[in-house]
Order: C-alpha cells, then structure tokens, then sequence
C-alpha cells in the first residue's frame, strides 16, 4: 500500500523522468493492477460505483504512464507538437486515474460510516462516474490551448470540461444535506477529513473550471495558478481523503484519548486554515505573474519574479505550517499500536 | 461475455482511438519538426538534464526560470548559447560541451519555428474560445 500511495507523488511532477526509472513502477502498478482486478473482478452482481472507480482509475493509470513514456520512441518525440501535446494529454489523464481511485475511496468510506450502501447504486452516482470517465479521456486538452495543435483537440477539451458545471452545481445542490450529516457524525475524525475535502473539491473545482474557459486559460495558463490547482488537488483533496482512509482505520482499532483527539483537531486546522492561505498566495503570484507577463509591455523576467517573490514569501511559510499539521497527524496515526489478533 | 468487462473494453478501445487520432490527425503539425540530427540530439539532453523543471515551452513546466518557446526567436543562438554554457547565479552550469551547447541550441530554434508563446493577439471569441493564427500552418 505504501509503494501505492508513494508512486503518485513522483508522478504528479511535470518532469520526464528516466525512461529506465519507469520500467520498474510500471512493472509494480501492473501487479497492483492484477491484485487489484483479480480480487474486484470476483465480486459477482452489481458493482458498487467504487469498484467501478477502482478498476477504472488502475487501468487507465498503467495506459497513462506508458503514454507519459511515449518519448522515448523517435516518432513521437521528434515533432515539438506531438511531444507536448502527449506529453500534457497524459499528465492529464494520469493524475486523473489517480483521482479516480481516491474520489472512489472517498465514496467508500461515506458508505461504511453511514452504514449505508445505496448511494453507491444510484443512477446518479452512476452518471457522475461516467462523466469522471469521460473528463478523464477528453479533457486534459485544457492543458494545450495554447500549443499550436489542432483546434478540435481544444474545442472537444472545452466542451467536455464545461460538463464539469453538473458536478459543481450538484455540490451546491447537496450542500444542506452535507452539512446536517457533518453535524449527526461530528464526533467521527474521518468524517472532519472527508468534509474537508468536500470543500476543496469545490473550490478547486471553480478554479479548474474557470482556467478551462480558453480566454481567461490565455492568462492563468504558465502561472501559478496552475500549481494552485494541482497542490489544491492534491493536498486538499487528496490527502484529506486518505488522512479520511486512516483514521477511519484507526479509529476501528483504537480508542482515543481527550489528549490524542485534541491534538488530531489542532492538526486538522494547521493543515487546513494555512492550506487555504498557501492555495491563495498561489493564485495571488500567479495573477502577478499573469498581469506583468501579458498585460505590462516589456517587463522583463527578473521583474516579473521581483513582484512575484512577495506571495511566495507568504507561500513558503503557509507550506510550512501544512506540512507541520500533516506531521502532525500522521505521526498521531502511527503512534497507534495495531493489535495482533 | 459479461457487460462489465464489454464496457470496460468499450472505455479501453474509445480512449485508442481518440489517441490514435491526436497523435496522427491533431499534433500533424509540420513547424514543429525536428528536422536536423544535432536538434534531435539537443532534444535528448534537454530530456537528460531536465531544464523543463525551470523552464517552460508554451507556458508548461517550472517556474524558475523564463519560457523558451520563442527563446532563439527573441533573443537570438549566441544570447542562448551564452547562458546555456555558463549558466547563471540562478541557473545551474552543466558543464557542456560545446557541441551539446550547439545541440541544445539547434533544439530550441526548432521549437521556436513551432509556433508562438504568449500569443501576441490571441483572437478571443465570444464563447471564450481563442483562435491561434499560427495553428498549421500548410
Ligand atoms: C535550476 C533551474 C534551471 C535549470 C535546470 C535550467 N535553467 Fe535555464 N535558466 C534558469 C534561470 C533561473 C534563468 C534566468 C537566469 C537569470 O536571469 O539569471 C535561466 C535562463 C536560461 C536561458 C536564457 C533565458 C533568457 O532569455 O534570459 C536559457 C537559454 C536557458 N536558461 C536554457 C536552459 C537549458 C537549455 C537548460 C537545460 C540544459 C536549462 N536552462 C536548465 C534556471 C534553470
């Protein structure tokens, strides 16, 4: 499970990594892919949508990264075009298998606290992981807009990602019930960390679906907001869904103390209050960056950076904090001693 | 067979298609060639030591250092060769060889063909679409 959650982060980066890296972590997600199909695809019936989301995210997160190493062939690297455009349709689509098996996760663990299975059955959990599916193939054209490839690759990317309004609006649409089943479950840790999450998922998802807009991606798209959507994503949405995962576990096998749960709810907010400050200094230097680059003729680099430099200040020390909670919490987690049954 | 792995295929056989059709039909882009050896070497070393970390083409990659896209364009080879091979208080000096410095250089003026980045006058729509003047050329 480790290697699972650890191969991510490397991924996530916008870099190329050594093809000869590549074998290996594709070898083991192969594996995991197997484990993982063999043990779900004995499940006879109806699948709940997390296990759709599961087989789904591990397929498509194997294509992906072998797509990620499409360079290494002549053919494709070779043409400055093709090599970009691959190069973001696959970063795309790969972070967004990986979302796929954790929103899935998110969902499980919403069934096991409330005890309740339905939701994972309904038509409607069903359209909205069939609109993840196809976000995930077709969106991540929002990345190119502004490569000189084919104008229906963008045209398909903005059409597809203004279906992601369903899924905002759906958020607003379910917000009282959110909040009344965060006041009946308010003494389950996870639940904190799933609403949470929630919550960056909605605003990450305003963000996303504004920079998809291509006249306004024309001035967000090569700044910081870019990374604010990415790290939003990441440390909002995803790490709340996990820290969720955790102490659901936990909580399980462990008795809590008044002392460890108060240190766990301080950890909480360090993590997310400075998250919040860290996710708006990003957006902050990137609209200055943004206004310098494209707005004011002839400002040079080092300028931009000058004006930029004041949020990453802000920046750095909200990441700090972040990270403090984070510590914070999971060293709380592994102070819990696993019982030997 | 049953219907799970039927539309687990349907979602397999789509996403081929679609990628079959971006690779050949949308990035057929002809500008963006690679059309010398010492720029196809240059690719390779951009590759090997990672300079999208710090720069970006087309507005993607790290933020450390300026966009390339239109680096020889703007700025001309000797301006690049000049940082490339000495570096900078900021940018790291890889020690090139001249030639790998050439290589490079002959990479980035085959990117600069490609297209341009930031769009000068991007042709904005009134649904929010942007149209890109330069987008394959014949
Ligand atoms: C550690 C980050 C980093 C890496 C890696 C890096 N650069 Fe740079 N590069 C910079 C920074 C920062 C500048 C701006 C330098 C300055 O103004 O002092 C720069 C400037 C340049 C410039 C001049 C840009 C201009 O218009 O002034 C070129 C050309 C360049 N780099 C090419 C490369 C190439 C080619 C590679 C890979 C071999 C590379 N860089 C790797 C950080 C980096």
């Amino acid at each position: 499970m480790a290697a699972f959650f650890s191969a991510n982060s490397e991924e996530e980066s916008t870099g190329s990594s050594p093809p000869v890296l590549a074998l290996p972590l594709l070898c083991a997600w192969i594996l995991f892919a197997i484990k993982v199909i063999h043990s779900v695809g004995a499940i006879k019936g109806t699948w709940p949508v997390y296990l759709w989301m599961w087989v789904t995210g591990v397929i498509f997160f194997i294509i992906t990264y072998t797509e990620a190493n499409l360079w290494v062939l002549p053919w494709f690297r070779n043409n400055v075009i093709r090599d970009i455009t691959i190069q973001w349709k696959s970063n795309g689509s790969l972070v967004g298998s990986w979302n796929m098996m954790v929103y899935g996760t998110g969902i499980y663990l919403m069934c096991r606290i409330s005890g309740n299975q339905d939701t994972a059955y309904t038509k409607k959990s069903f359209f909205f992981f069939f609109l993840g599916v196809v976000n995930l193939l077709f969106n991540w054209g929002h990345h190119t807009y502004l490569v000189p490839s084919a104008p229906w690759i963008k045209e398909v990317s903005y059409i597809i990602s203004m279906t992601e309004w369903v899924i905002f609006l759906n958020i607003i649409r379910s917000w009282r019930k959110t909040v009344s089943d965060v006041i009946k479950h308010k003494n389950l840790l996870a639940y904190k960390f799933l609403f949470a999450s929630e919550i960056w998922v909605f605003l990450n998802l305003a963000l996303a679906l504004l920079m998809s807009v291509p006249a306004i991606n024309n001035y967000t798209h090569g700044t910081h907001i870019t990374v604010a959507h990415a790290m939003g994503t990441t440390i909002g949405i995803n790490t709340m869904i996990l820290m969720a995962s955790l102490f659901y576990i936990l909580s399980e096998i462990h008795q809590w103390t008044k002392k460890e749960l108060l240190i766990v709810h301080t950890g909480f907010w360090v993590a997310n209050i400075p998250l919040l400050i860290f996710w708006l200094s990003l957006i902050g230097a990137g609209i200055s960056k943004a206004y310098y680059e494209k707005m004011v003729p002839n400002a040079s680099f080092s300028d931009t950076m000058t004006h930029v430099m004041t949020y990453m200040y802000v920046f750095t020390i909200a990441g700090f904090l972040v990270l403090t909670g984070l510590t914070t919490l999971a060293v709380m987690g592994l102070r819990v001693k696993i019982p030997r049954e | 067979m049953n219907y799970k792995r039927v539309i687990f295929i349907s979602i397999i056989v789509t996403a081929s298609l679609y990628s079959y059709k971006v690779y050949t039909d949308g990035t057929e882009n002809s500008n963006g060639l690679l059309t010398n050896e010492k720029a196809k070497a240059g690719k390779l070393l951009w590759q090997e030591y990672n300079c999208i970390a710090c720069h970006q083409l087309y507005g993607l990659g790290g933020y450390m250092g300026p966009d390339l896209t239109n680096e020889i364009g703007l700025k001309g080879k000797v301006y690049a060769s000049a940082f490339i091979s000495m570096g900078t208080s900021r940018m790291p000096n890889f020690k090139l060889k001249k030639d790998e410095v050439d290589d490079l250089v002959e990479y980035l003026a085959c990117v600069n063909k490609s297209g341009e980045y930031p769009l000068k006058n991007p042709g904005i729509t009134p649904w929010g679409d942007i149209t890109i003047s330069n987008a394959i050329r014949p």
